[in-house]
């Protein structure tokens, strides 16, 4: 039996010109990519054109990839990138009737989390809880936690992908996963634990 | 305190939990989190979180095939030869089916339109060579258009949705539409499908572009960029939403596109702002 060449191997043969090597590639690593795309978008639909915009972008950027990351996190990274354009998209659409509540979320992508949202969510399942909560998330805590939770990806691959310092990621994952399960507590009616108030602290890295 | 303050600060013992989570806190910090039942139920409260965020339905067989599809379509592309590298290369749009015959046929209209009046002008005077030369040229003019209406219907026939398109530069036309009703009448005439747009149209504009054609291509793709649309504002339309023409609304290079639930038709510009809606 064969033994699966790793990433790196794969990665060369396809800039090689090896589409079986591609496919396998894709392949392993596309779940992922989407599953980035799914939480970052927070749909399906989206996150379907994201995953496959992405999917595109790295053939495109495949003969410049020079491994310097590994494989999934350079994936990743673009998947981010994917998704992040498809939520832009999402933003800049005519809207005539019908909004969602992604929709109203990422109105203020960058500004607070929703209040309400805990109260919108009591009588969902665990997956459409998440959901939600997740998109009265701001965008900037919602991405590294993705990256972090979904991805797997390390803070120092997360920061690059971001662009950001990566006491700063820390920062935004505490404050992503605090929200987050403040969120669901709230709605499970559980006002213990993570619901607490915060005590006033520290500034976020910069 | 509101809620809304959980995002001006950070909980330090968030900060503490969550590092412990991902295993990045010192000797010092996990023997701080090992001795608090307090930080001990965050924890586990973050770790519900992440088990939540893990468990991502997964993605429809078709929906993987579908992009797995479209990136080997890219991966087989043949290289490009090199003067064709720096080339934008549009993609297709199969709702654009319509708009190549009625833009020509429109454009045919205007020519024939405005060498007439130009015509009737030169036999006011006495030039009378001019006035052949202008009948000659509106004969020349009216078949060229003819022919380039009947090519475009030809290709269309000859070639699948999927392989309609533009490559490369050239002028681009684009409908003149001023007033709401204007748009109206054009959505009226993409609706009968292959009539042309004669009926309450305005005339229509040849829109050069230097090498890219009034915005019908974008630059050659960069990195991670996708080029995906023709004009920007085709990545505004909503699922609903189909194309019907480029126009240059009120001098803004828009397109017009109709809502197939509600029957409004709407001019959008680039940046997605809704320059005029009207309804069905």
């Amino acid at each position: 039996m064969a033994v699966p060449l790793d990433d790196a191997a794969l990665v060369r043969a396809a800039q090689g010109g090896d589409r079986g090597a591609l496919d396998q590639l894709f392949r392993r690593h596309y779940d992922r990519v989407f599953g980035v795309c799914r939480r970052i978008t927070g749909n399906e639909a989206d996150a379907a054109d994201a995953a496959q915009e992405a999917m595109i972008a790295m053939v495109r950027g495949l003969a410049r990839f020079d491994g310097r990351a590994s494989f999934g996190t350079w994936a990743y990274r673009i998947a981010t990138n994917a998704s992040l354009d498809e939520l832009r998209r999402r933003r800049r659409r005519p809207i005539v009737a019908g909004r969602d509540h992604y929709q109203d979320h990422d109105q203020d992508h960058h500004e607070h989390a929703d209040p309400t949202a805990g109260e919108r969510i009591e009588q969902l399942g665990d997956r459409e809880q998440i959901d939600v909560a997740l998109a009265a998330l701001p965008e900037d805590f919602r991405v590294p936690v993705v990256l972090r939770d979904v991805a797997d990806l390390d803070y120092a691959d997360i920061a690059a992908i971001l662009d950001v310092p990566v006491g700063t990621v820390k920062s935004r994952i505490a404050r992503g996963r605090g929200l987050l399960a403040s969120t669901i507590s709230r709605a499970n009616g559980n006002h213990r634990g993570a619901s607490e108030r915060p005590t006033p602290a520290h500034d976020e890295t910069p | 305190m509101t809620d809304h303050d959980l995002n001006d600060e950070l909980n330090p013992q968030h900060e503490l939990a969550s590092a412990y989570l991902d295993g990045v806190a010192s000797p010092a910090e996990r023997a701080q989190v090992e001795a608090s039942p307090e930080l001990l139920t965050l924890i586990a409260s973050f770790t519900a979180v992440r088990a939540q965020l893990a468990d991502v339905p997964p993605g429809a067989a078709a929906t993987r095939e579908g992009a797995l599809a479209a990136a080997f379509a890219e991966f087989d592309e043949p290289a490009l030869t090199p003067a064709a590298a720096g080339a934008a290369i549009i993609p297709l749009n199969t709702k654009r089916r319509w708009a190549r015959p009625v833009l020509s046929v429109a454009a045919a209209v205007l020519l024939v339109g405005a060498i007439g009046v130009a015509a009737k002008g030169g036999l006011s005077g006495d030039d009378k060579s001019s006035s052949a030369s202008m009948e000659t040229s509106a004969k020349v003019a009216s078949a060229d258009a003819a022919t380039e209406a009947q090519m475009s219907s030809d290709t269309m026939t000859a070639l699948p949705p999927s392989t309609i398109g533009y490559i490369g530069g050239g002028a681009e036309a684009a409908l003149i539409i001023d007033t709401p009703e204007q748009l109206q009448a054009l959505a009226l005439t993409a609706l009968a499908d292959t009539a042309p747009p004669t009926a309450g149209l305005p005339e229509t504009t040849a829109a050069a572009s230097e090498n890219t054609a009034s915005g019908d291509t974008l630059p050659p793709s960069t990195s991670d960029e996708f080029t995906s649309y023709a004009r920007e504002a085709l990545r505004c339309l909503t699922a609903e939403q189909e194309f019907l023409a480029d126009i240059l609304y009120q001098g803004t290079f828009a397109i017009a596109a109709r809502d197939t639930v509600t029957g409004m038709i709407f001019a959008i510009a680039d940046d997605c702002t809704v320059l005029a809606a009207v309804g069905p």
